[in-house]
């Protein structure tokens, strides 16, 4: 047998389709006597030094490790692992003498006899989905779905815990507790008060400002009609104004262009709130990339916005702002005290006129009130009447299905009881109405079963769907599928898929997984050296994480290969981004593909600078955070966190922190304990080195020493443990490309599939998982039709 | 209840005033009830004056070892760079080393800041389950007793407590908040409007609980863990609004001091940690509650106003030895003990019952990581004050094979009137050192 394969993933792959049994005497009564007789000795001769009482290398013990895989998952993981080395030949480690032919026969075969005992008798419980509460960002969408209300829902709530592979959607990591019950309350009682109105129609005012009035507001800045650069033009109601509704902003205005410059962004705020620090907050931003005079509408909720304390006499009313936003971040030339500076080469945005409207309404009561309460005819009914029919109307909508006439009367029961609390029909229809928003058929997605799977029904399929590609609940004509049942059919389920991954809610499945997939967060968090990079401007990180997320969903859309996101001859970009990276003629702010420079190094997204600014220090570049990202992200396979005694750099010697990256790893990798794990992580990051912090190309190092800095010489070179050298970031490629193409169709099969059922995948899921990869991989890696093959699996359609 | 002479001695508002320098002035405590008054009223200003408290602070980015530790074990031990800057308090804490909780390798370095205060094993690997946090046990136990049973603090996004069913407890970031909260009192319509909404809370929350029979039919095991833990969360909610409603009706506790502006600056480390300290003695001192955790935050960016530090935190933490980095860590580490130091002159300046707030609040400081550089999770910088232990003394367990940290645990535990002689991975009742004065 050849046992330096380094395949390891093809063999997984065919490890338990194959499920060869091997000729090993196994008493399958009593598998334990087995395992002391045939097993035992050579975990004792071969592994123990290392992985028993004494050390605990890659905290694996096996000495002590159990053989009952039924009592804990856990452990069927890690004989799991323990396979998985074995066949790769990565244990025992190269210095240590092999296994015989027939030590390795006999211990694989048992293992993988245990193992597939395991997950037949596991088949029918595990990988199941379980009920899973909605994460905010799903609670946020459903509850302005359901309500047609536009508003912070999640605002309050405590941040998701994401599982062990990052998702935020898994359902045995969302939890629940009572501090978010109470918000859950709150929320629903907010919301519905601003929905379900009660009394007579509010007076409607209208303003019409022809030019920014309060000119010397604070002071400070000239406001103006003609907005130069961050100008202002400012439109203040001191008296006549409401507090709540909706409200309607239309801007009339032209501008002027420039040659070789971004567009004008023009931005609309509603504030002023001097006593908080929010002073403003933007309803909304437009490109402008025409001259020709327009007028643009702007819509908003009044109560979502930090609107004055009446009567505050020091600081005007209710202030509508348009700004021009656009800065090509050149310096700012010194203006005069009060006067703006002029700036001829930037473009300007002309205030024609600013129309403000609140509360709109086309008639009283509002149009979601009546969505939800009925029109005003039905305030003639008897009032259980009314009650009933709003919750046959709610109730189906709020729990994604069809309920029935005791459900409703359960709701009915409990509006009765609390009717006389409440003064008015309203406010205890509001009082019933969160009752159904806290109830665990709307928080969760529920589906009843018992201990056996059984397939899902249409209804649940819808909400699967919808979660999945939405991230929301299912709209009409998904509902309607579901209805008449159809939607079981394969062409009707297809041809679902397809239309909800076109439509534009598919953005929040692009947003979410990319996000949660390649841990976009960190972008954020990492924070960027003034020193080392004096220029850099925090905006640019959104732009990083558009550009990323853009890839994807072109991918997606367009149903191109996903081994772009190893190697692409494109990657998207904005004007911010181009002149990040040193691309010239891109304008705006909407990303757009662009044809890569061959030299340029980048492609794929091991080049995209959201990859390498979250893999970094903020100074410098981080070659084993880039290089644990690619093994955990890409390949699926993370190294082992490092054990508690991992012992430090070398710290005694002075000389050492004047070395490069490479070789203060290289001295690393000289150490026995590190070496084992650390030559199968270095080379990875080592060869991204040409990137540095921000993800800019380099050719030297650049390191602060005292006040100055010093420059040391790239080594992007480095060599895996099979030998394969890796020549820089295009080596990198290259050999993801050529050599690893199926540990990444594969990680990204498992991970679109964890993410898709809101559930960590387990042992048995393999079988399905290398199904799903080898069509993958025969159909060209074409994301799309992963994404409907995944969203037609068994899995998928399996409780 | 209302009289609002001060004639006992055992809490005299002037000492509180000295406790807080300007901040507190004027409260019209229960405990401050006078003696002369009923019986009842006696019995809760006794009681109140000696009850236990206890609070938990950790550092997530740990403590450089060098600059904490002593040399050698005893009460003579000479004073370090971080002890320096709590020597005034040097007979009020023990300092232990060689404490851990044991199996703490997680999903990542850091995952052992979720059970710092619960000790289950594994932090975040496959089959994790957290289990309750101290805090929270005893947070159970005192429960009704105060105006909230326990007080969670942290920077956004973490928080050291944990439900019985192993639910991370959100926990409050805004200072503003929580005065308003605990101090400041609401118009008569406010108060009651917050009864109603607390009357109709308890109907919608039954009406609920009624429904969870049917739910809870013949579901598979996960799915029926899932509910059960959304049901005990809705009776959880339940018990805490029947707890509110009695202190609803009741005034709040008086405090002088203005309610605080929240440190928009979130990189304002040390500014954002003495103002949640100056909270802290607050709710200890009026009894609004007797359990607290604050996760002290760490950042993955440069600390505002700390002369001198121009590095990212976290970055700092792992500093690999660089001399320079650890340098810089240094300064953000006193400052951190300063901000402690000022916690703890709050609690000592507030007499009790002729001992201190001190005396009765077992105070625990430390955390996660003994070596953040590294993210070893064994041998953790613990430092135990106050709560009637006897103290003034480095105490040095063994480096190889740690005690376990839970030991320390039960005896905080029974310290707050805890009938428990086990916590976690607890395996004896105390550690060595930990003595009752």
């Amino acid at each position: 047998m050849n046992h330096r394969i380094r395949h390891r993933l093809i063999l997984i792959q065919l490890l338990i389709a194959k499920m060869v049994i091997l000729c090993v005497p196994v008493f399958a009564q009593n598998p334990s006597r087995t395992f002391l007789r045939e097993v035992l000795p050579i975990l004792e001769e071969k592994c123990i030094r290392c992985h028993g009482a004494e050390r605990q290398e890659s905290m694996i013990r096996l000495d002590t490790l159990s053989t009952n895989l039924m009592s804990d998952r856990s452990v069927a993981e890690d004989w799991h692992e323990v396979l998985q080395v074995i066949d790769a030949a990565e244990m025992p480690p190269e210095d240590e003498p092999p296994l015989s032919e027939e030590q390795y026969e006999r211990l694989s075969g048992w293992v993988r006899q245990t193992l597939e005992r395991y997950v037949e008798a596991t088949a029918k419980q595990n990988g199941r989905v379980v009920h899973r509460r909605l994460n905010r960002v799903e609670y946020q969408n459903t509850m302005s779905d359901l309500l047609g209300l536009e508003m912070n829902y999640s605002m309050d709530l405590p941040p998701d815990s994401p599982s062990v592979d990052g998702f935020k959607n898994n359902g045995l990591a969302l939890q629940m507790s009572a501090l978010q019950m109470e918000y859950f309350i709150a929320t629903a009682r907010q919301a519905l008060d601003r929905v379900i109105i009660a009394g007579p129609a509010p007076n409607q005012f209208e303003h019409e400002f022809k030019e920014s009035n309060v000119k010397n507001w604070l002071g400070r800045v000239q406001r103006s009609n003609r907005l130069q650069r961050s100008q202002v033009f400012l439109g203040t109601m001191t008296k006549d104004y409401p507090e709540e509704g909706e409200f309607r902003i239309q801007v009339t205005f032209s501008s002027e262009l420039r040659p070789n410059k971004g567009y004008p962004i023009l931005e609309v705020s509603v504030g002023y709130r001097p006593d908080t620090e929010v002073l403003f907050r933007s309803v909304g931003t437009a490109e402008i990339t025409s001259e020709q005079e327009q007028t643009l509408e702007f819509t908003g909720r009044l109560e979502n916005y930090p609107l004055p304390v009446r009567g505050q006499g020091k600081y005007p009313g209710l202030v509508v702002r348009v700004r021009n936003l656009y800065d090509d971040g050149s310096p700012r030339p010194k203006g005069d005290k009060g006067v703006f500076p002029d700036e001829p080469e930037l473009p300007v945005i002309h205030i024609q006129s600013l129309n403000f409207e609140a509360p709109v309404f086309e008639q009283w009561p509002p149009r979601l009130h009546r969505a939800l309460m009925g029109t005003a005819s039905d305030s003639e009914l008897d009032e259980r009447v009314r009650m009933s029919n709003v919750l046959s109307r709610f109730l189906p909508r709020a729990f994604r299905r069809p309920v029935t006439e005791s459900e409703i009367k359960k709701f009915l029961d409990f509006f009765d009881s609390i009717r006389e609390e409440f003064p008015t029909f309203e406010e205890a229809a509001r009082e019933t109405l969160t009752l159904a928003l806290i109830s665990p058929d709307f928080l969760y997605l529920v589906e009843p079963a018992g201990e056996e799977k059984r397939p899902v029904t249409s209804w649940e399929l819808a909400s699967r769907l919808s979660y999945f590609l939405w991230s929301t609940m299912p709209d009409e004509e998904l509902s309607s599928k579901a209805a008449d049942d159809s939607l079981i059919k394969k062409e009707v389920l297809a041809q679902q898929i397809l239309r909800m991954i076109s439509d534009e809610r598919s953005i929040a499945f692009v947003d979410q997984f990319t996000r949660q997939w390649l841990n976009l967060d960190v972008v954020d968090r990492v924070s960027i050296s003034k020193d080392y990079h004096p220029g850099f401007s925090n905006t640019l990180k959104q732009d990083m994480v558009g550009e990323t997320q853009q890839f994807f969903a072109r991918l997606l859309r367009e149903n191109m290969s996903a081994i772009q996101l190893l190697d692409s001859d494109f990657t998207m970009m904005n004007e911010a981004l181009a002149k990040h990276y040193g691309y010239e003629g891109v304008w705006g702010r909407e990303f757009r593909p662009i044809q890569l420079k061959s030299d340029d190094q980048r492609g794929g997204l091991l080049g995209q600078a959201s990859i390498l600014l979250s893999n970094s220090t903020g100074s410098d570049s981080h070659a084993v955070r880039r290089a644990v990202w690619i093994r955990d992200r890409l390949l699926n396979d993370p190294p082992k966190p490092p054990p508690p005694d991992v012992p430090t750099l070398e710290e005694a010697d002075p000389k050492f922190l004047d070395l490069t990256i490479r070789e203060q790893l290289e001295v690393h990798r000289e150490r026995v304990a590190c070496s084992s794990c650390h030559k199968d992580i270095d080379p990875w990051g080592i060869a991204l080195e040409n990137f540095d912090a921000v993800g800019l190309w380099r050719s030297e190092v650049r390191r602060k020493k005292g006040k100055k800095f010093e420059t040391l010489p790239v080594n992007s070179v480095d060599q895996l443990p099979d030998g394969s050298q890796l020549q820089g970031a295009e080596g990198l490629r290259r050999y993801l490309v050529q050599n690893q193409t199926e540990p990444f169709a594969r990680s990204l099969v498992s991970r679109l599939l964890a993410y898709a059922l809101g559930r960590q995948i387990d042992l048995s899921d393999q079988r399905m998982i290398d199904e799903l990869t080898l069509n993958f991989r025969n159909n060209g890696l074409k994301l799309k039709d992963l994404i409907v093959q995944i969203a037609q699996s068994e899995a998928f359609h399996t409780k | 209840m209302n009289a609002p002479h001060v004639t006992n001695p055992a809490l005299d508002r002037r000492h509180l005033l000295k406790g807080i320098g300007t901040c507190i002035a004027l409260p019209l405590l229960e405990a401050m009830v006078p003696s002369t008054g009923s019986a009842a009223a006696k019995q809760i200003a006794k009681s109140k004056a000696e009850v236990p408290r206890f609070v938990a602070m950790n550092a997530g980015l740990g403590f450089h070892a060098p600059f904490l530790f002593p040399e050698a074990e005893g009460s003579s031990y000479t004073l370090t760079p971080y002890l320096e800057q709590i020597k005034d308090h040097r007979d009020q804490f023990t300092l232990f080393s060689g404490l851990s909780h044991p199996n703490q390798n997680g999903n990542n370095g850091h995952a052992s800041s979720m059970t710092w205060l619960t000790s289950a094993p594994r932090p975040g690997l496959a089959g994790f389950k957290n289990t309750i946090s101290l805090d929270q046990l005893m947070a159970q136990h005192v429960a009704g007793q105060t105006r909230v049973p326990f007080v969670a603090l942290s920077p956004p996004r973490s928080s050291l407590s944990w439900s019985s069913n192993g639910v991370q407890i959100p926990s409050q970031t805004s200072p503003a908040k929580i005065f308003q909260q605990l101090f400041v009192e609401g118009t008569k319509d406010e108060v009651a409007a917050e009864i109603r909404d607390l009357q109709r809370g308890k109907s919608i929350l039954d009406t609920v609980l009624r429904d969870a029979q049917r739910l809870n039919q013949s579901l598979g095991g996960p799915d029926r863990q899932k509910l059960d833990e959304y049901f005990s969360s809705v009776r959880e909610l339940e018990n805490r609004i029947q707890q509110n409603e009695n202190w609803v009706r009741r005034p709040k506790s008086k405090v002088d001091a203005e309610k605080p502006k929240d440190i928009e600056d979130k990189n304002d480390v040390l500014a954002r940690q003495k103002l949640m300290y100056s909270m802290m003695a607050l709710a200890l001192q009026t009894d609004s509650t007797r359990v607290i955790t604050f996760d002290l935050g760490s950042l993955n960016a440069v600390p505002s106003n700390i002369q001198g530090v121009q590095t990212d935190w976290h970055n700092l933490s792992h500093h690999g030895k660089d001399e320079s980095k650890i340098d810089e860590l240094k300064l953000i580490e006193i400052a951190e003990f300063q901000a402690f130091n000022e916690f703890l002159n709050q609690l000592r300046g507030i007499e009790e019952a002729g001992k201190t707030l001190l005396d009765h609040t077992a105070v625990l400081f430390g955390s996660n990581l003994g070596n953040a550089s590294s993210h070893d999770w064994r041998n953790l910088p613990i430092l135990v004050a106050g709560g009637g232990y006897k103290h003034g003394s480095y105490v040095a367990h063994d480096v190889n094979n740690n005690s376990p940290l839970a030991n320390v645990y039960v005896s905080l535990a029974q310290r707050m009137g805890l009938e428990v002689d086990r916590f976690g991975s607890s395996t004896a009742e105390s550690v060595r050192g930990l003595e009752i004065a």
